[in-house]
């Protein structure tokens, strides 16, 4: 201090200050209206989600995909609505009918209309992308946040449980399932999610570990927070962008493993038919009636292309060591 | 980065390594030695996937029984034109009581490696089948034997059974009851190897102890691949067999089957999807014959009793319709006794459809009318029947579903897999069961046998598949009886009409179609013989060079 | 570093042994068995219940599992219920080395494909290279395999036969297989390699790199490649398990006799012992890919210390 001193010397007091009244009133002068703000923070803060969102509105590609999929949900929810025919309903009189002005994607083997058969396929191949997703998404973001917040002893067991459920071979697991509950969409649900969470359960702990020790969490620990509130209302927020973009790219696997358990023939029960059944059941006519494959296989790849795109944007703008 | 090249290079030895180690046995893959090196007449052959056992010891399917008949050869055998004729016995003889059938076998009787075959190779070989520590799979077809089925369940010793070798080159076969069809029986009567089969558990691994005695014997075997025969050149009859090399390919899925049959890497194609059967239909290399197999519903008539409902349903199905919807290429069925099946010179189908009528068929406005006439107008007041079937034969039964539907009759399907449809089969707790059966021999028996009340019974003595117990099926069975000790064929294939009259006229199973088999055969190839049984037999087969 | 092993050892033996039982127990679980199955009007009852006994399936099901169990240990799978001359360690023997030779050529082609192509689209981020790339790598994972397999095969096999559309043997038999199984994780090599490399690059080190001068070449290969692969390898621990254990759908339809088709045959054929061999052979070979990949990231990455 007294080094600054000796080599600064006192600044003696400002001539001016606003309670000296020994300045008069007209001295001051309004600033110009313009200028009345520039040293306030002028621009609204921008949440996480606001800046997330405004980065995928600027990535073409993501925002393909994302109309695309609001675009087949819409058609998932409003075609079978107002379809003239109904997903199982045959018309023998009708059977192999090629795309037409009454069948837009033609009919199958029974007559039926593929154009509404695949929007209802698109029903339970939606349910089961998102619904999975979610699932692990919830399940896999808790276990590994309360392995990774708690580390130690608790961290240890329940990283063993999660080697012994990733050095499963999931597809194995998945058949067995199957086997036990029966075929229908409640079991794949159930089937695919139980294989899946771990992958999300340790990218979370990965996550949770890296930030628990930041700042903030500190922070909130010394304003009394418990355990679980630090958990659930900062650790988790803070990790969960890239939880979202590895859970993005999860939808369509599950997607996809339903379409493989079809291929092997213990996918969804008749008539009901998902996209992976469709696309099976026209693989085996291909050469005759390449419709009933197309459409279906479309689809599917289609939603796949939409899905990944908008995950990797997602991932652009949700991981913030992305950033620019 | 260097350690990550070293890294890319040990995953990349790793690689060569199993390059190297797998490129030795796999190099000489059959179907690339199909190409017919040197003038040699190879057939390739494939008809879906490998049959899950490879000896004849476990197996019991059909599709291994193809490879067995082609490298076995029994007493008897397939002739070219598909009718039972001598193969290792020259003569036989027949005692009147028709019970005592004594076989001389061929002095030149050799097996596959030159060792000669007498008739105490095959009296042992019966006696190790039917040996209960054997736990042999296919004894159906042995039961003929007096006391096979007693020795089978420990029950008597050997000297009882009626299989016996009275000389080196004679054998004596005592039935249980006269057969008229023995000799169809007898091709199914092989002889085994012992010295390899009882003491090598490995020998059907190897083709050095895979020792045989048909046209054809076993030179190279890999699993899931392929199954590699050639010309055995110890067969009595080698000089007739024209083909060099017999190979088996396995596999799965008809579309590949397809396309491996469009490129010619297989020559004949035995398992054809709808896509192989609508390009070659209108060709020469098409080929359709009909197999004795009928595909039926099974209907608990416990849980069905109104005869005139169980009709109605009957009525109701379109079964051409069925077969175009399934893109399936088999006939219609309005009985249970199929085509191929022959009554004389006759096929016993179309003399017993002239003697009662055709029975089964299509007609809608005769079900409605049956089901209103059994208080069930537009089906009111019934209810949802539950309909099983295996996973993989959804279509027809969703076919079927919408049928019914347009005479007011629900049904939900419940499809299972096929490794437990039986299972839940026999708990009988269903309505209508998917079905199907292929015989063995040229006799309406071969298929009539299934709807005897006493075929299957459990451990209290109950009879197993109560799905049919009423008074007709009584008379049923009192019609079968008389057929086995009826030795006047014409009585007896009039006993069989009877007996189907019999049972369509109180309809506890439902014909959809019978069989027919189709096969793609490349042109230039002939003889190729397809049995009523469905099964290919190349002794006979020719490839024009 | 050899106490990591032998602890890393450890857990993977416990996480077997609970692998294995679960597996065990819910393969039991579930309906049917290896002998109810068939043609119920050929086979006499009185046969299947002795070959049940036969193999010990007449017993209780923990009695099966400490038999099992104790056989185990002796190195000894059993024998398979419906393949019936063959034993487990059999069908493991021949099974590996084809699904094992199809998975790593899959492994090799997706990294000579996806990584270059992960470092263009890094490179020229948002240009038409990049989207390019990204949609080639978005097809790879965008349709089912057995939509591609068919196509490829009526392509290549059909309309213009140069390849055999199944079968086993030469190098002609691989092609096929090889590049439908290497489509998707090619397409997942190449957004990784993306997004990482885009990571990299952000780094001070690639900064100070290009101040210093050095080529651009050298920048990109020396210093931003080297380590942008490190998830890169992380990625391909557990795929190079679960690509060299076979794909179903590629080895049913070019008929590849390796170990995918012997799994999922198994499981609906209730092949219990098959069953078991294989997950068992499966789990240990993802324990052990993945120990492997630690270790190697401890050689690549000096920042990794696995010591604690």
């Amino acid at each position: 201090m007294a080094k600054k001193i000796d080599m600064f010397p006192a600044v003696p007091e400002p001539p001016y200050s606003m309670s000296d009244p020994a300045i008069p009133e007209e001295l001051f002068t309004d600033l110009p209206e313009e200028e009345k703000f520039s040293e306030q923070i002028n621009r609204p803060s921008i949440s996480y989600w606001k800046n997330a969102w405004m980065k995928i509105r600027r990535d073409k590609l993501a925002m393909i995909g994302l109309v695309f999929i609001i675009l087949m949900i819409l058609f998932a929810i409003f075609v079978p609505m107002f379809s003239p025919y109904t997903y199982e309903q045959q018309d023998h009189s009708a059977l192999y009918q090629p795309p037409s002005a009454q069948h837009l994607m033609g009919t199958d083997m029974f007559g039926r209309d593929q154009f509404t058969r695949i929007a209802y396929g698109a029903r339970i191949s939606l349910t089961i992308g998102l619904v999975s997703a979610a699932v692990n998404m919830v399940i896999g973001a808790l276990y590994g946040g309360i392995a990774g917040f708690f580390g130690g002893k608790v961290d240890m067991v329940m990283m063993r449980v999660v080697d012994v459920f990733a050095s499963v071979p999931s597809l194995l697991y998945i058949i067995l399932i199957m086997l036990f509950l029966g075929s229908n969409l409640r079991s794949i649900l159930i089937a695919i999610c139980l294989t899946y969470w771990f992958g999300t359960a340790r990218q979370t702990r990965a996550q949770i570990l890296s930030i628990r020790e930041q700042d903030f969490a500190l922070a909130a620990k010394v304003t009394g927070e418990t355990d679980l509130q630090i958990l659930v209302r900062h650790l988790i927020p803070n990790s969960i962008g890239p939880i979202i973009v590895s859970v993005t790219f999860l939808v369509p696997s599950a997607i996809f493993e339903e379409a493989f358990l079809s291929f092997i023939g213990i996918g969804i029960t008749v008539p009901v038919a998902s996209w992976g059944t469709l696309a099976n059941d026209g693989m085996k006519v291909m050469g005759m009636y390449p419709y009933l494959m197309i459409f279906p296989a479309l689809a599917i790849s289609l939603t796949m292309f939409a899905l990944n795109f908008l995950g990797d944007g997602l991932r652009d703008a949700l991981d913030s060591r992305l950033k620019k | 980065m260097k350690k990550f090249l070293a890294l890319l290079l040990c995953m990349a030895m790793v690689a060569a390594v199993l390059v190297g180690c797998e490129s030795a046995p796999a190099a000489s893959g059959g179907s690339e030695e199909g190409a017919g090196v040197g003038g040699e007449k190879v057939i390739e052959y494939c008809n879906g996937p490998q049959p899950e056992a490879m000896d004849p010891v476990t197996s019991n399917y059909l599709a291994y029984s193809t490879v067995e008949y082609n490298i076995y050869t029994g007493l008897t055998h397939l002739g070219p034109n598909g009718v039972a004729e001598l193969a290792y016995a020259d003569e036989y003889s027949v005692s009147d009581d028709g019970l005592v059938w004594t076989f001389h076998i061929r002095e030149d009787s050799h097996w596959s490696n030159g060792d000669p075959l007498d008739a105490t190779d095959w009296e042992k070989s019966m006696e190790y089948l039917l040996r209960p520590e054997t736990n042999a799979r296919a004894l159906d077809l042995l039961v003929y034997i007096k006391n096979a089925e007693k020795y089978n369940l420990g029950e008597c010793t050997w000297d009882e059974v009626g299989y016996k070798a009275i000389d080196d080159h004679t054998l004596q076969i005592t039935t249980a009851n006269p057969c008229a069809y023995f000799l169809d029986i007898c091709c199914t009567y092989i002889p085994l190897h012992l010295d390899t089969v009882e003491n090598n558990p490995d020998w059907a691994k190897n083709p050095e102890t895979y020792i045989t005695n048909g046209p054809f014997r076993v030179i190279k075997i890999v699993d899931q691949s392929g199954f590699y025969c050639e010309k055995n050149p110890y067969y009595y009859n080698a000089e007739e067999v024209k083909i060099d090399k017999l190979n088996f390919n396995w596999i799965d899925d008809q579309a590949v089957e397809f396309s491996a049959y469009v490129n010619g890497t297989i020559n004949v194609s035995d398992n054809l999807g709808p896509q192989s059967d609508a390009t070659y239909a209108s060709t020469e290399e098409y080929h359709k014959a009909s197999r004795i197999g009928v595909r039926y519903l099974t209907i608990n008539t416990e849980h069905i009793p109104d005869v005139r409902v169980r009709k109605a349903m009957s009525y109701a199905v379109d079964r051409n319709m069925l077969l175009t919807i399934t893109q399936e290429t088999h006939e219609p069925a309005n009985g249970l006794v199929p085509y191929g099946i022959h009554w004389g010179d006759k096929q016993f189908r179309e003399v017993a459809d002239e003697k009662h009528g055709v029975l089964a068929y299509y007609d809608i406005e005769k079900a409605k009318e049956l089901l209103s006439e059994a208080g069930y107008p537009n089906g009111e007041g019934l209810p949802t029947y539950t309909y099983i079937c295996k996973n993989t034969d959804t279509a027809r039964a969703q076919a079927l579903q919408d049928m019914w539907k347009q005479i007011g009759v629900n049904v939900d399907i419940v499809p299972y897999e096929s490794s437990v449809y039986w299972d839940v089969f026999d708990t009988e707790d269903w309505d209508i069961g998917d079905d199907n059966w292929t015989g063995d021999y040229d006799d309406p028996n071969t298929n009539l046998f299934l709807w005897e009340e006493y075929r299957e019974h459990n451990d209290d003595g109950s009879p197993k598949d109560a799905h049919w117990v009423n008074d007709q099926a009584k008379e049923y069975d009192r019609l079968l009886k008389q057929t086995y000790v009826e030795t006047n064929n014409e009585t007896r294939m009039n006993l069989f009409v009877q007996a189907e009259t019999v049972i369509l006229g109180d309809m506890p199973v439902i014909p959809i179609y019978y069989y027919n088999d189709t096969i793609l055969i490349k042109p230039g190839i002939t003889g190729v013989l397809k049995s009523y049984l469905g099964h290919c037999f190349f002794e006979y087969a020719d490839i024009a060079s | 570093m050899s106490r990591y092993i032998v602890k890393r050892l450890a857990a993977a033996f416990i996480s077997m042994f609970f692998l294995i039982t679960i597996t065990f127990f819910l393969m039991h679980a579930i309906p049917g068995g290896p002998f109810s199955a068939g043609e119920r009007k050929n086979l006499n009852p009185k046969i299947v219940e002795a070959i049940r006994a036969r193999y010990g399936l007449d017993q209780p099901v923990w009695k099966q599992y400490v038999n099992y169990i104790s056989k185990l240990i002796q190195g000894d799978m059993g024998v398979s219920y419906k393949k019936t001359n063959y034993t487990v360690n059999e069908l493991l023997a021949t099974g590996f080395p084809v699904s094992g030779q199809v998975g790593i050529l899959a492994i090799v082609v997706a990294l000579i494909l996806g990584i270059p192509l992960g470092i263009i689209s890094a490179l020229k981020r948002g240009s038409l290279a990049d989207m390019g790339a990204m949609v080639i790598a978005t097809i790879g994972i965008s349709i089912p395999t057995f939509v591609i397999a068919l196509l490829l095969m009526y392509v290549f096999c059909m309309k213009w036969p140069v390849l055999p559309s199944y079968g086993w043997g030469g190098i002609k038999y691989l092609i096929l297989p090889v590049f439908c199984m290497s489509l998707s994780p090619m397409a997942n090599v190449t957004r990784l390699t993306r997004s990482s490399m885009l990571e990299v690059s952000r780094q001070e080190y690639i900064k100070t790199a290009r101040s210093k001068g050095l080529p651009e070449g050298v920048v990109i290969f020396k210093h931003m490649l080297k380590n942008a692969l490190l998830p890169v390898i992380t990625y391909i621990g557990p795929l190079v398990a679960a690509l060299m254990t076979g794909s179903f759908a590629i080895e049913r339809l070019f008929m590849l006799p390796g170990m995918g088709r012997y799994f999922v045959n198994a499981v609906s054929d209730r092949d219990y012992t098959v069953i078991m061999g294989m997950t068992i052979f499966y789990g240990a070979f993802v324990m052990l890919c993945t120990l492997l990949v630690d270790i190697a990231y401890a050689f690549i990455d000096p920042r990794v210390r696995i010591t604690r």
